[in-house]
């Protein structure tokens, strides 16, 4: 477990061998043809005439058509689940968090559990030095997501691999007592959302004081007092009472709480992505800090650059052209296509409508050769404020409900950042004359409240209360293909102030 | 891995004879150094100080007998007042907590090999209540850090690794209700056998009926193959008889606290839960005693072994255990038992019976 390179024969593996070696693990896990029996991709196959034994390298992947969360759905809504899966029986199940529309249940397979408790050893292995001590508080969403058994993916690693990690875990709502346990146990590493453990350090910061006159007035021992005179001069962060030198972060743009990261925390924030349909595959920086290591012995990634989405977005029916992550140009952005190698669920061209930017391709610092990548935001129409999520056309439904005070004629919402807190701004362009201006945005902003979420996650300091605004004009924006953006993302938004 | 070693061995460990049963747990009390080791936690090397105990090599179970209790209250205290690293006896690998009780929470550290204990005694749930190959078992997850919430996935392990069931697992949480569409998952996935805390079983109910469609269908009507219902975390009894009216299972009571993943199961007998002998060495402390002391807290209760205790008998349940990070000794667990047997059971399992009434 003290390595410094989980498995540096492959994590370092020159490029092109790498790009090698992924293909013959796609061809050797046979997963085309196990794919082809379920009907996510048995009927569209059949109909592009693709012959699954005949898929043996990307060369002929490239041919297949894409497949989408919306077809996983679809699969999901009229077919038997046992048909759907492609292996003799699915171990268990997780969701997705079901922003998009109704939840994705993704089967999760015997080779697969074994194959996330290697992958998620080895992702610690790229976050932490042993020497910084591994011990970590990992903060989670119950069942059924994947959060919640992905930490014991780790559990059990320590005993496969006769690991030495010490770790816990909480849930969300046991935040709060599991963090006493932390600073008592002095852990060394924190995984969370950004935006919750900003909110732990706010917490601190404001309640130290208050906490160290406390005990004092228990306990009036001249450590307490001494505690107590400290708090209410000295500024007391998060790293005065917490050990933690080093974090793993995910979730949402991570960029823009770095620093405060840093500072509050006196910890190295690492930034993870990865999602429930393919946890093998999640990316995460390595102590370089430059780019999220994409796992390309567990996958093969595309790319659909931004130009051929646009082409996309004026002609439906255009079949845009993906690139190989492994080709792609440092800068180059687009959509995240990944093909996975799961027993259970084999994603083949599966579209994330993550957008990523590629980062480099270059062997890095650390000695990886993985490509690395940086996570921007959704290409489809889902605003990602940390926990709180929701599409764009609910907030557009919700729009067009207006009426008490005035109507809207144009709007827009601006993703912008107070404070690093994500914060929505509302810019709305009214119809006619409003009578009541104030009463007219007081009726926006509860319809910003309205969102499932929103009003408790602002109340609760884990986003910026957002804030609408009348503006004479509402300055639209269009895709290529001449559709309203509705949501504009600031660079504030995924980068540090 | 080694295998789930001490809860497997040695092979049909669950149909000793009581008197090999009781030779064992003193074997592993010995050979395993327990109280030696247990001297090294915080949790014990004051208090006995204090109390003029010598830790050295407790040669038989009547020596045992007469080291002092240890309870709830000296496991918050210790973890208030010293540094928790001092806590357990062996590195953890992971750290459980029970519910918070008041202001506090107890943390119990698990060193892999409690782990792989744990896991062990996973199979051993499996017998007793019947479990068939591709069962598909719906488990209610209590959220971490409680211990029962390692509980499936660990499962998944031990199957994948040791007993090879294939058995499928469909996990879901009461919190995440309102947020998760896995009680309609849940009906399409056809569960056979329900993993929960009684009361959220029932609390379940409506939610069934809601994915349903339906106002008023009981999940009995909704759930044709569902044939075993495994309860944990509380007295199944008083919510036996309406689980058994809406869901039309048979019910399997389960007895397990995070201090100690005991999982005593009731068996196909359903004449009482069998504690496991030869992982631990219970003890109950009679209701008479409990009540002297009570009058006099500083009457020091006497307890009977299990194996030895009359059937009918009622007091506080304690164990000492043989774990790695944190062995219990003579561990009051705060729970009220009877016993219901301590002869060979109809089942053919031999490991002495209790009933569990509930928290003293």
């Amino acid at each position: 477990m003290s390595k410094r390179i989980w498995d540096e024969q492959v994590e370092c593996m020159p490029l092109p061998q790498l790009v090698e070696f992924c293909q013959v693990r796609f061809r050797e896990s046979r997963i085309m043809e196990r794919a082809a029996r379920s009907p996510l991709y048995r009927d569209k196959w059949a109909a592009a005439g693709v012959v699954p034994k005949q898929v043996r390298s990307y060369d002929d992947l490239r041919k297949l058509p894409f497949t989408t969360g919306g077809d996983l759905r679809v699969a999901q809504a009229e077919h038997d689940l046992d048909e759907l899966i492609c292996t003799e029986h699915p171990r268990f199940w997780v969701s997705t968090s079901g922003t998009s529309g109704s939840h994705k249940w993704i089967p999760v397979g015997d080779q697969d559990v074994l194959t996330f408790t290697e992958a998620t050893m080895r992702m610690f292995t790229m976050a932490v030095d042993v020497a910084e001590g591994w011990s970590l508080l990992l903060v989670n969403t119950p069942a059924p997501f994947l959060s919640e058994s992905s930490g014991y993916y780790a559990v059990i690693g320590q005993v496969l691999y006769d690991g030495d990690a010490e770790l816990a875990f909480c849930a969300l709502p046991e935040t709060f007592d599991a963090l006493d346990f932390a600073r008592k146990e002095e852990i060394k590493g924190f995984q969370s959302m950004p935006s919750m453990a900003m909110l732990v350090a706010e917490g601190v910061a404001e309640r130290a004081g208050e906490g160290a006159r406390e005990q004092f007035k228990k306990e009036r021992t001249v450590g307490n007092l001494l505690r107590a005179v400290a708090a209410s001069v000295l500024p007391i962060k998060a790293s005065n009472i917490f050990k933690f030198r080093w974090g793993i972060f995910a979730g949402e743009p991570v960029d823009p709480y770095r620093s405060a990261l840093k500072e509050s925390f006196g910890l190295r924030p690492a930034t993870a992505y990865g999602a429930s349909e393919f946890p093998a595959s999640a990316c995460l920086e390595c102590k370089v800090q430059d780019g999220l290591h994409l796992p390309m012995d567990n996958c093969l990634p595309e790319m659909i650059p931004q130009e051929e989405l646009a082409k996309e977005e004026v002609d439906a029916a255009y079949v845009p052209q993906a690139i190989p992550l492994w080709e792609a140009t440092p800068g180059l952005t687009g959509e995240f296509v990944i093909t996975t190698f799961s027993e259970a669920l084999p994603l083949i061209r599966y579209r994330t409508s993550d957008l990523i930017m590629v980062v480099s391709t270059d062997r890095c610092e650390c000695g990886r050769t993985f490509p690395r990548i940086k996570i921007r935001h959704r290409s489809d129409d889902i605003v990602n404020m940390g926990l709180i999520r929701f599409s764009i056309y609910q907030l557009k439904d919700k729009m067009e409900e207006m009426g008490t005070h005035g109507q809207v004629a144009k709007w827009q919402l601006r993703l912008t950042r107070e404070n690093r807190k994500a914060k929505g701004v509302l810019l709305v362009q009214p119809k006619g004359e409003i009578a009541d201006q104030q009463a007219f945005i007081t009726e926006l902003e509860e319809k910003m409240d309205e969102l499932k979420g929103v009003k408790q996650a602002w109340e609760n300091g884990l986003i910026a209360k957002p804030e609408a605004r009348l503006v004479d004009e509402v300055v639209e924006k269009r895709t290529m293909s001449g559709k309203i953006r509705y949501a504009i993302y600031e660079d504030v938004y995924f980068e540090e102030a | 891995m080694d295998k789930l070693n001490i809860a497997l061995q040695p092979p049909g460990v669950e149909q000793l004879p009581l008197a090999d049963l009781a030779q064992l747990g003193e074997q592993r009390l010995v050979e395993g150094k327990v109280i030696e080791r247990a001297g090294t936690s915080s949790l014990y090397a004051k208090r006995w100080n204090r109390a003029g105990v010598e830790v050295k090599a407790v040669l038989s179970r009547s020596e045992l007998a007469q080291l002092p209790f240890t309870s709830a209250a000296d496991v918050i205290e210790v973890q208030k007042r010293s540094p928790m690293r001092q806590f357990p006896c062996a590195p953890a690998a992971v750290w459980f907590a029970t519910d918070s009780q008041g202001e506090s929470r107890k943390w119990i550290p698990y060193s892999k090999q409690d782990l792989v204990q744990y896991m062990g005694l996973l199979t051993r749930l499996e017998r007793p209540t019947a479990l068939k190959e591709r069962d598909v078992i719906l488990f209610v997850v209590p959220m971490a850090p409680r211990t029962t919430n390692a509980m499936p996935y660990l499962w998944i392990f031990t199957d994948i690794l040791e007993t090879k069931l294939k058995l499928e697992f469909v996990i879901g949480s009461m919190f995440l209700l309102g947020a998760s569409n896995w009680p309609e998952f849940t009906l399409r996935r056809q569960p056979t056998v329900l993993v929960s805390r009684p009361s959220d079983a029932l609390a379940l109910v409506e939610h069934f009926a809601k994915a349903a469609g339906t106002s008023d269908a009981q999940p009995k009507e909704l759930f044709n193959r569902l044939r075993a219902g495994i309860f944990f975390g509380e007295p199944l009894s008083p919510f036996s008889q309406a689980i058994q009216e809406t869901y039309g299972l048979e019910p399997f009571d389960c007895y397990l606290s995070a201090e100690f993943p005991s999982l005593s199961a009731e068996c196909s007998a359903h004449d009482g839960l069998h504690v496991w002998m030869d992982v631990s060495i219970p003890e109950i402390i009679p209701n008479e005693e409990l009540a002297r002391e009570k009058a006099n807290p500083q009457h020091k209760p006497a307890a009977v072994f299990l194996d030895q205790a009359p059937a009918g008998l009622e007091g506080e349940l304690v164990l000492t255990t043989f774990g790695e990070a944190l062995p219990l000794v003579r561990y009051r667990t705060g729970d009220r038992v009877r016993v219901t047997g301590t002869e060979p059971c109809g089942c053919g399992m031999t490991h002495p019976r209790i009933a569990v009434q509930g928290r003293l």
